[in-house]
């Protein structure tokens, strides 16, 4: 089933007796049995939070920009395009680098571990002068 | 700060751009009065100040990857002349600064801040089960 509209003002949403009617203007746009409800209602809900994604998308680079720059270990998004861009503000964008200077900027902690060696000066070499 | 991997260096290993026990690996002794570190925007030998550079090291020799453990024979760099440094940056060596990734920053060092006299310098690597780092 497919339907189309072009400005949908206001919808209402039925029960009656084990199925579901949508309607619109006091008009029958669909007819569901409760189980194909449910099953719509967590579609529209998963497209409806990666719409909600692409209409933020700018605020939700800014914050994850703030947040990595920060070191903070959390992700807002999951979008791989918006984390790049993210990680590309955190590294750059002038306010950030401004008011989050490199000091404070600690990027996300990594489990890696680094030794600690031991340098050692050796003792200058004497020159010979030839008499 | 305390000694850790550079961004771009954990993304290097990640990528395959770097290859530990493949590439040509250095260090080089910085003289951070010169030059600001920043671990998550330095990329490559091109971000560190030509100034903070003391003296860089030859390949590294016998190096090893086991257990995402890297490690390396002893490094004696000779004859190091200049200013204080207070750190040691290991990198991947290309040839051209641009390309030349960098890895890690160690800071924390017995011996660190050392001023050369003319004499040799050696890094010895930490015995311990991390050696250089451990991944």
């Amino acid at each position: 089933m497919e339907i189309v509209r072009g400005q949908v003002r206001s919808v209402d949403v039925r029960q009656e007796g084990t199925r579901v009617l949508v309607l619109e203007g006091g008009r029958l746009v669909l007819e569901l049995p409760w189980e194909a409800a449910l099953t719509l209602a967590r579609a529209l809900q998963v497209q409806g939070k990666r719409a909600e994604e692409e209409a933020k998308a700018l605020e939700i680079v800014a914050d994850q920009a703030i947040l990595t720059r920060l070191g903070a270990p959390i992700g807002l998004t999951s979008r791989p395009d918006l984390l790049r861009e993210a990680a590309r503000e955190a590294a750059w964008d002038s306010r950030l680098r401004r008011y989050i200077p490199p000091g404070r900027a600690r990027g996300i902690g990594s489990g890696e571990v680094v030794g600690a060696p031991r340098v050692i000066r050796h003792k200058a070499r004497k020159v010979r002068r030839k008499t | 700060m305390a000694n850790a991997l550079y961004d771009y260096g954990r993304e290097g290993f990640l990528a395959a751009d770097i290859d530990w026990d493949g590439d040509d690996i250095r260090l080089i002794f910085v003289d951070e009065a010169d030059d600001a570190i920043d671990l998550a925007n330095d990329q490559d030998l091109a971000d560190r100040a030509a100034a903070s550079r003391v003296a860089v090291s030859g390949a590294f020799a016998s190096k090893t990857v086991t257990a995402g453990v890297a490690d390396a024979a002893d490094v004696t760099v000779s004859t190091v002349t200049g200013d204080e440094f207070e750190s040691v940056d290991i990198y991947q060596h290309t040839g051209v600064e641009a390309t030349s990734r960098l890895i890690c920053n160690i800071d924390t060092a017995t011996g660190l801040p050392t001023t050369p006299n003319g004499g040799d310098i050696t890094v010895q690597w930490d015995s311990g089960a991390n050696r250089i780092f451990k991944l």
